[in-house]
């Protein structure tokens, strides 16, 4: 169980000055929006709740957050059980959450998505890890396709234990365009690859969190910044410790202070105004 | 030459880039849930001692000392979350540190 205790060590200590930097840097007046959360239970025993989300957000002040379920141990096959408990804290936080539903492409997952999609969920999250399919499975194909149909934004896995990443997915990319595509941890261990395959298809976002500064570095000194959005991956990150990864990545690598309020916000905003 | 005079850029790289490695072994055995996790950090914070060549990097290293025994006691007590918080900045500061060295 998370305590006010927890939330008040991310940011004293060492890390005080740390946070005196980051909350510098945070242009006035930018409302920050975390690209990637979690809420539920994960079968590493990782947990977060609505509540303690919130807490962590208010304490950074951050606005608005992606949500979406962990790799639950109690999730059915279609993933329903933690849908909902996502859908539970959107419900009652409507402005600090959006809500993404998550599905295992291997398992029959028409009717869960058609629920989802009819409920008002915002987006589609999918774990290549977690749930082990390739991005180039038909099965996900299919499933991008769909998503594609009815402009249904997807975050896509693209960070630790990824083994391939830009050519099982720029096929999909190419057939739909308007996808809208994010991909969660800015696909870190082919992030240049990334760069140069995806820079002319504008509907993908690279999203940020839990990546290396050396990466995010390449990222900033490699692609346009109306192309990155901030993320944390809370419970895996925090917010203080994400924050200062992309500030300090970003002005390391010359971005303009004047791109900041997209990076951390307005660009993954103009999706969920 | 006294051990420890020398302090031109090779050098003062190569200790950061030593160190660097420690880190990246530690966090991998963090997010891995490693049972060698402890010692890994332990590794660290060796790496960390005696200062940098010609005391050059010191202000440096002086803040990862503090992040990385932060980290490694907040992960004793079970707060991964905080622990890693403090290891990634740490981290990313050292990153920081040798992108902007190599380019004076």
């Amino acid at each position: 169980m998370e305590t006010a205790h927890d939330i008040e060590a991310l940011t004293s200590g060492a890390m005080a000055s740390i946070w005196s930097w980051v909350e510098t840097k945070i242009p006035a007046g930018v409302e920050v929006f975390d690209a990637h959360a979690h809420i539920g239970v994960d079968i590493d025993g990782r947990t977060m709740t609505a509540d303690g989300m919130r807490d962590r957000m208010e304490a950074a002040g951050v606005k608005k957050s992606i949500v979406f379920p962990l790799n639950d141990p109690n999730a059915r096959d279609d993933y329903s059980g933690p849908n909902d408990v996502v859908w539970s804290a959107y419900e009652e936080h409507p402005s600090s959450f959006v809500p993404f539903f998550r599905l295992n492409p291997h398992l029959g997952y028409d009717k869960e998505f058609g629920r989802c999609v009819e409920r008002g969920f915002m987006g589609l999250k999918l774990h290549p890890v977690s749930q082990k399919f390739e991005l180039d499975d038909p099965k996900v194909v299919r499933l991008f396709g769909m998503a594609a149909e009815i402009d249904l934004p997807v975050l896509i896995h693209a960070g630790f234990a990824m083994q391939r990443i830009v050519e099982p997915l720029l096929p999909t990319v190419e057939a739909h365009p308007g996808l809208r595509l994010i991909l969660g941890h800015s696909a870190m261990v082919e992030v240049l690859s990334a760069a140069r395959a995806f820079e002319g298809h504008p509907n993908v976002l690279f999203e940020t969190s839990v990546v290396q500064l050396k990466d995010l570095y390449e990222l900033c000194s490699s692609i346009d910044p109306s192309r990155i959005c901030y993320g944390s991956d809370i419970p895996y990150g925090d917010l203080p410790s994400t924050l200062h990864a992309i500030l300090a990545a970003a002005e390391a690598a010359g971005v303009p202070d004047g791109a900041l309020p997209g990076i951390l916000s307005e660009n993954i905003r103009r999706w969920f105004p | 030459m006294k051990a420890g005079e020398r302090a031109d850029a090779a050098l003062r790289t190569a200790h950061l880039l030593r160190i660097d490695s420690y880190m990246d072994i530690a966090i991998l055995a963090m997010w891995t849930a490693s049972p060698r996790t402890d010692p890994m950090l332990g590794m660290v914070e060796a790496s960390l001692r005696g200062g940098s060549p010609g005391g050059k990097d010191d202000e440096l290293i002086e803040k990862l000392r503090a992040l990385v025994r932060e980290g490694r006691e907040y992960l004793a007590s079970g707060d991964f979350s905080v622990a890693m918080g403090r290891m990634r900045v740490a981290h990313d500061l050292l990153s920081l540190h040798i992108i902007r060295s190599s380019d004076r």
